[in-house]
């Protein structure tokens, strides 16, 4: 943005380049917890890495009439999987139908958390990461479909709305294997009044996954249904069943600048019917005081899937099998709270250093969030220090 | 210890609050507009509404980014830094919800931008009124906005 006056002097007045991005380096996790910032990651046991939280972004948009513009966003970061396709963010066209109205179609972004649709933009927050906690357990970060737009003022405010309709896909690992997932459909809305020191946001969204695959499970299913019918191995097919579960997003946030201070909460809640990808609530909130270039930040965060894992109730399944299915049911619990304490030095308008730490209680057995080789895990204490360099331009 | 105290002085002569003097919102002298509220202005300028009062196409022009009236301009209409302006568009901009102000490299570019674009609006430092130009809003050296 700050080269936003270079760009006009060096490419069409209609054509815009700019972007946006963090070096990161991390240190987390230990010999039995491998961190990662979302469950797409494989995770980083006890070194220092780049790979958790850096990202580079770049941003391409076109203005092709007063109301009639284009956007391609490509970002690189680690993901499972890393061809063009994924790399595409943002690739949608936007049209204004009035001055309160505009309506895009394309890949877009998805604002299903409230930090979500700029989680890749490290300089437009103070943390080093959303929190981890819950954030990491939603690997997506686009749609590709339309969202409808509207904002108005209102009162001493300003009211906008976004309705949104199309799918999603993504990748997540569990014990160094790809899990791939469409959502589909999936449709939202969220609500924001924004004011000059006061924001509230509230979203809803629903989907439904299918296409769900693991090598694993998928060779399971087939051995399960070549088994008599005394068994009961149909029943705990459709125990691992994901395709055609519909799950459900709620997320409220608000937040507050008053002079130096600034404070930011919020609560999401996930409902979804399936035993392999649990209900979860998670919350979390942040207190930052800037002092010139420097802000310092403190952060509390807690989230836990909120139902169990289920029993197998299958006493005629061949033993190992039954013991078998039910470690990969209780695999993806989760129940992690973090405290964290970082500061940022703004060393320039664009570009800003920073630095956390985080401390994450995780309790036994319920560290889906981390990279294992077994999901008997004990309850952990867990240190993540991160060191980052943020930038636009 | 005397240099001390000079290291001192040019410290605390650079810690300052920004002044400029009062700055001056203007459009082209061919405008429609002939006033503004500190309300639409802040709305503009934070990415909040995409066009003049009027519904008509607004192009917004930053001063050059390390400039002391920017600074003064995002004190003034909402009490940020510029670093803090520049990480709330960061949001805005690529998430595609607005568009920027279009930033200029050297201050002498302003005038004549707005000169020749009757949707433009800019702002400037107070002692540089300009024929072409008209002034549709002043922001005190005090922070407070007079039409």
């Amino acid at each position: 943005m700050v080269s936003a006056a270079a760009s006009a002097d060096h490419f069409p007045d209609n054509l815009r380049i700019s972007g946006f991005g963090s070096i990161a380096l991390t240190k987390g996790g230990d010999d039995d917890f491998g961190f990662r910032s979302n469950v797409s990651q494989e995770g980083e046991f006890g070194n220092w890495s780049f790979r958790p939280d850096s990202v580079l972004g770049v941003q391409v948009d076109a203005t092709f009439s007063d109301s009639l513009k284009g956007t391609l966003q490509l970002v690189g970061k680690d993901r499972p999987e890393n061809g063009l396709e994924e790399s595409v963010e943002a690739a949608y066209l936007s049209y204004n139908i009035d001055p309160r109205w505009t309506l895009r179609a394309g890949r877009l972004g998805l604002d299903l958390l409230p930090m979500s649709e700029y989680e890749n933009i490290g300089f437009a927050y103070d943390w080093v990461r959303p929190p981890v906690d819950y954030y990491g357990l939603i690997p997506f970060s686009y749609l590709d479909g339309v969202d409808l737009r509207y904002s108005r003022p209102a009162g001493p405010g300003t009211l906008s709305a976004k309705l949104y309709a199309g799918k999603t896909k993504n990748v997540f690992e569990s014990f160094y294997q790809h899990n791939f997932f469409e959502l589909q459909p999936f449709y939202g809305a969220s609500l924001r009044y924004e004011l000059n020191n006061f924001a509230l946001t509230a979203s809803y969204a629903r989907s439904k996954i299918q296409d769900f695959s693991n090598p694993n499970v998928d060779l399971l299913k087939g051995y399960l249904l070549s088994l008599p019918p005394i068994t009961g191995g149909r029943d705990v097919v459709e125990t691992l069943r994901l395709d055609g579960v519909q799950t459900e997003y709620y997320s409220l946030a608000a937040e507050y600048r008053t002079g130096p201070w600034k404070a930011t909460a919020e609560i999401a809640y996930l409902d979804s019917e399936g035993e392999l990808f649990l209900p979860f609530l998670g919350g979390y909130a942040g207190l930052s005081r800037r002092f010139g270039d420097v802000s310092l930040f403190g952060l509390v965060s807690h989230a836990r899937t909120t139902e169990d894992a289920a029993k197998l109730d299958a006493p005629l399944l061949p033993q190992p099998l039954g013991h078998y299915i039910q470690r990969a049911l209780n695999s993806v619990q989760s129940d992690q709270k973090t405290f964290s304490l970082g500061a940022r030095w703004d060393l320039r308008s664009n570009m800003a250093l920073k630095m956390q730490w985080d401390r994450t209680w995780v309790e036994e057995g319920e560290a889906f969030l981390w990279g294992r080789e077994t999901e008997q895990t004990p309850s952990a204490k867990l240190d993540t220090f991160t060191l980052s360099m943020d930038f636009v331009f | 210890m005397k240099w001390m105290s000079k290291v001192i002085l040019v410290l605390l002569a650079y810690s300052g609050t920004v002044s400029a003097g009062d700055i001056l919102v203007v459009v082209s002298k061919d405008s429609t507009v002939n006033t503004i509220s500190k309300r639409e202005l802040v709305d503009l300028y934070m990415g909040r509404v995409h066009s003049l009062p009027d519904g008509s196409p607004v192009m917004k022009i930053d001063a050059p980014v390390d400039s002391p009236v920017r600074a003064a301009f995002y004190q003034a209409l909402i009490g940020m830094k510029v670093s803090e302006v520049n990480a709330y568009w960061a949001r805005l901009m690529f998430t595609g919800r607005a568009t920027p102000p279009m930033s200029v490299t050297k201050s002498g570019d302003i005038a004549a931008l707005l000169a020749n674009n009757p949707n433009a609006l800019g702002y400037l430092p107070e002692d540089s009124e300009n024929e072409n130009l008209k002034t549709i809003f002043v922001i005190k050296e005090d922070g407070q906005g007079a039409p």
